[in-house]
């Protein structure tokens, strides 16, 4: 297992590494010229190199790329002559937008995205594999064909319609819940508490997981039907253990295996950033800074954003790792 | 100001603007966002009906002090250094937070006027500051007794250091760079971080109250000029350089309490402000309380709704609190909306170093649907068909005689093309995240069809859509451009739009039809300096432009913006600013 952790972690670092050398050639090779974009109307050549100067463009890129990695691990100085400061590691630089420093800005984003991406995950867990199960052992029945239809249905329905179908009724029309903003709870402890935190993600919540539900109940039950038709199932059976022993100790877990790699990477990518429901329900997560990075051409943040969806992503792979060996005794981590 | 970016800008497609140049932010856009060149964007979507325009202010008259007022934003504001802010929306919140030389009074339904703020009108006539006899030196005078917001006196020389700040293009890459471009031996300041030792010498403060200015020429526009925010006062031992946008000090009736990028900003009361020495506020509510992230669709369904503490709410982006799907919910809110005209106004350019024939030109300008191509960018809501490149609220402003139909006029288009060469097919650049514009493209592709002429739309990147439009003779022949005035006289307008460069020689960096005419170009340049009386030089700028518009045809006026505002029920004094496209926060009021 300590191997496994070791061999894991230098691949993910050199996934990493790999990830931002093409990253940041996309984004420094590109047309985008940052520095001409910020000119404004009385643009000069001199001023644009003025502005390359305070944007550290002036350099070449290599030590550019490098700096940046320096940057995230030890920290790095940063400004012009005289007006020179630290940033302390992880050192994502600042905003081009906004001049907010990009990491404490992921850091103020990532509570959100946390709290709405495994909120959703057991939503969509509890429905996908409870719905999943139920139309597997009931397959051709009739309740087979409503949890597919319902789950087919949300998968069918794009966020933006969902979302704001919901405000428009729960928030605006019925008055059940208040809007969610900015200022929405970003964790159970904020002020404001549980509750508000609670009112606050429900429609997020429902709308993430009914995007996700739909393909967690069809591979449930494609799983499900193909585990309970294996000899050792009717072996089970056969020796008289109670149905229930049979369903979800000998069948469910076989038939989860496969859902706890969907699962890891589907997590993994959420916390990269649920990009439309943060936008549509205004909760200002990785998602939604993403968005607002790519449209303002925000470097600094589409650069750190993409490397922290990378990690995202690459550390789900190892928690699916070794959860399958927990999961599959077959499975062993050498 | 930009995207105002400044502050102007915007527009219709997109989202708009206060000034103009390079813009980026906000008003409601057609696609701008405050500055000059607006940007281009906005939805796609038009209109449904129209509701009328309402009155000029909502709710006029209030003078109750107290209570709280809402502000929903899609996004942070991209500063809030006076040094770097030159957008419209966070130009808006600047206003409250920190006062400058002059301000404008932009009382909806009036014609703007500059007034002395932290200055004292001292000047002949109406001007506020001393001009010499040139106007090439500008003396102001400045109160006594005004405070930052920790009691510190403010002086001259807290404004100066501000000045200085803007010069440092090394540490600030935003913000409006007139002094810049406009002060003697400015090339020779780099700003005060590089060489503290170095002063800016174009800047005098002889004594703590009086700001003595040296132009390389005639700045007849000079109490305008300085209402921009380089003239706030930061005090030098509280710069914390790029970290200032976060915690500026406030020489304004309001303060930040609170801020967190991305989440939320609140001013309260600055204690240290006078209201005895700034009539021009009326800083009414106690506590402006911002919350930023909110999705434009879900602040326009909120400002509808009118519910709980949304009905002291407003909003700011001009692309957020009414989107063109909501039009037809406004009917049941007529006594909280009202609309306006503000500083831009976007047009076709026409490349005269493709399209060489002025004669051409005309005639694909007569060619056009401008009624229709008002519907692409938004609808009648958000844009009204120009008589002039220029807006209406430009002081001494003259309509040109277009000659143009509303519908289009195909059969007067075909007889001017009779007997002329004109190119079969040409190409319309339009910016590839502006769906606005793609719109309008469509709609010159019909109509231009009807000559015979095939438009092929060429998409460019956004983020470089005006740096290509500059290139020359560049990859199109036709685009869609705007300019959004940082204050409203004509040497603001025509001069970047239709005039030379600084060497007298070609044309400048934002006249993208490539226009240029050694006689006019020296007409325009002297027109700029002038120091005729006011009204003489508007005339004579009008009737320049004018000309040039209606014998040349650089371009084909559009859509004069209009900035449609919705606001909670209990929100008092909301009018839009022909400045700023935005309602001013110092004026408005709430309801406890």
């Amino acid at each position: 297992m300590v191997k496994f952790l070791i061999r894991r972690f230098v691949a993910l670092i050199g996934l990493l590494i790999a990830v931002s050398i093409v990253t940041f050639g996309l984004f420094t090779l590109g047309p985008s010229d940052p520095a001409a974009d910020s000119c404004g109307k009385s643009c000069t050549p001199e001023r644009i190199g003025q502005i390359k100067v305070a944007l550290g463009l002036d350099k070449p890129l290599v030590t550019q790329y490098w700096e940046y990695m320096k940057g995230l691990v030890v920290g790095r100085e940063m400004g012009p002559p005289g007006a020179r400061y630290h940033c302390g590691w992880p050192c994502f630089g600042r905003s081009y937008q906004d001049n907010q420093f990009v990491w404490a800005a992921i850091k103020q984003a990532l509570p959100y995205t946390i709290s709405l991406a495994l909120g959703a995950a057991l939503i969509w867990l509890f429905f996908g594999v409870g719905l999943g199960v139920i139309a597997g052992l009931n397959k051709g029945k009739l309740i087979d064909k409503v949890s597919v239809g319902v789950a087919s249905l949300g998968v069918s329905l794009p966020v933006p319609l969902i979302g704001l179908t919901l405000i428009l009724l729960v928030n605006t029309d019925w008055h059940w819940l208040p809007y969610t903003s900015g200022q929405a709870p970003a964790l159970p402890w904020d002020s404001g508490g549980l509750l508000a935190w609670f009112k606050n993600y429900l429609l997020p919540w429902f709308t993430l997981a009914a995007i996700f539900s739909a393909s967690y109940v069809r591979l449930t039950r494609a799983n499900m039907i193909e585990t309970m038709g294996e000899d050792y199932i009717r072996t089970a059976t056969a020796k008289g253990l109670p149905r229930r022993t049979v369903t979800l100790k000998h069948g469910l877990r076989a038939a989860i295996t496969p859902i706890v790699t969907i699962f890891g990477l589907d997590l993994g990518g959420l916390l990269g950033g649920a990009v439309l429901t943060e936008y549509i329900y205004s909760l200002p997560g990785l998602g939604k800074l993403s968005a607002e990075a790519v449209n303002n051409g925000d470097l600094p943040k589409i650069l750190a954003l993409v490397l922290f969806a990378a990690f995202f992503v690459i550390v789900a792979n190892i928690i699916v790792d070794i959860l399958y060996a927990v999961v599959d005794p077959r499975v062993r981590l050498d | 100001m930009n995207r105002r970016r400044p502050l102007i800008a915007a527009v219709a497609a997109g989202t708009a603007i206060v000034l103009v140049a390079s813009c980026s932010s906000s008003k409601k856009d057609t696609g701008a966002s405050g500055s000059n060149p607006p940007s281009t964007s906005g939805s796609s979507s038009s209109s449904g009906g129209t509701p009328s325009t309402g009155p000029a202010i909502i709710k006029g008259g209030f003078t109750q002090k107290g209570g709280t007022v809402n502000i929903l934003v899609q996004s942070n504001f991209e500063h809030l250094d006076p040094a770097q802010n030159y957008v419209t929306n966070s130009g808006d919140v600047g206003k409250l937070i920190y006062r400058t030389l002059t301000v404008f009074d932009d009382t909806p339904g009036q014609a703007p006027v500059i007034k002395a703020d932290l200055a004292i009108k001292s000047g002949p006539g109406d001007y506020i500051g001393i001009p010499n006899k040139d106007q090439t030196v500008w003396t102001y005078k400045i109160q006594k007794g005004l405070k930052f917001q920790n009691g510190t006196p403010i002086t001259a020389a807290d404004i100066k250091y501000n000045i200085e700040r803007s010069f440092a293009s090394d540490v600030y890459k935003d913000g409006a760079t007139y002094m810049a471009d406009t002060l003697v031996n400015s090339n020779n300041y780099a700003g005060p971080y590089k060489d503290p030792n170095k002063d800016l010498t174009s800047v005098q403060t002889p004594d703590p109250y009086t700001l003595v200015f040296h132009f390389t020429g005639a700045q007849p526009d000079a109490d305008m000029m300085m209402s921009l925010f380089y003239t706030a006062p930061v005090p030098k031992a509280l710069d914390t350089k790029q970290d200032y946008d976060f915690k500026p000090v406030s020489s304004g009736p309001y303060m930040i309490t609170k801020y967190t990028p991305n989440k939320e900003l609140v001013l309260g009361r600055n204690p240290n402000w006078s209201a005895a020495t700034d009539p021009n506020r009326p800083a009414l509510p106690d506590k402006f309380d911002i919350t930023m992230g909110i999705a434009p669709a879900t602040v326009s369904q909120r400002l509808i709704a009118n519910q709980g503490t949304d009905q002291s709410a407003l909003s700011i982006d001009n692309s957020s609190d009414i989107q063109p799907g909501d039009v037809s919910k406004l009917k049941s809110a007529q006594d909280r909306f009202v609309n306006g005209p503000g500083p831009c106004v976007f047009y076709d350019i026409f490349n005269e170093n493709k399209l060489k024939d002025a004669d051409v030109r005309h005639a694909f300008a007569l060619a056009l649907n401008r009624q229709a191509i008002i519907t692409a960018m938004n609808g009648p809501l958000f844009g009204s068909i120009p008589t002039s490149f220029m807006a209406s609220n430009v002081r001494g402003f003259q309509p040109a005689n277009l000659g143009l139909k509303d519908t289009g006029d195909t059969a007067g288009a075909q007889a001017l093309l009779q007997g002329k060469t004109f190119p079969k097919s040409i190409t319309y650049g339009v910016s590839a995240g502006r769906p606005a514009q793609k719109a309008v493209a469509v709609q010159v592709q019909s109509d231009l069809k009807k000559l015979g002429v095939n438009v092929t739309i060429q998409s460019i990147p956004t983020d470089s859509y005006y740096k290509t439009l500059r290139t020359d003779p560049g990859p199109v022949d036709m685009a869609m451009a705007g300019w959004c005035s940082d204050w409203p006289t004509m040497a603001s307008i025509v001069p970047p739009v239709i005039g030379p460069d600084s060497t007298g020689k070609t044309w400048s960096t934002n006249n993208f039809s490539k226009y240029f005419d050694p006689a006019t170009a020296k007409q325009i340049t002297d027109l700029a300096g002038s120091t005729e009386p006011p009204a003489t030089v508007d005339q004579k700028f009008a009737a320049l432009a004018n000309q040039i518009q209606t014998s040349n045809w650089p371009f084909v006026p559009l859509q004069a913006s209009l900035n449609p505002t919705l606001v909670g029920s209990k929100i008092h004094n909301v009018g839009v600013s022909s400045i700023w496209s935005l309602p001013n926060l110092n004026l408005i009021g709430v309801e406890q």
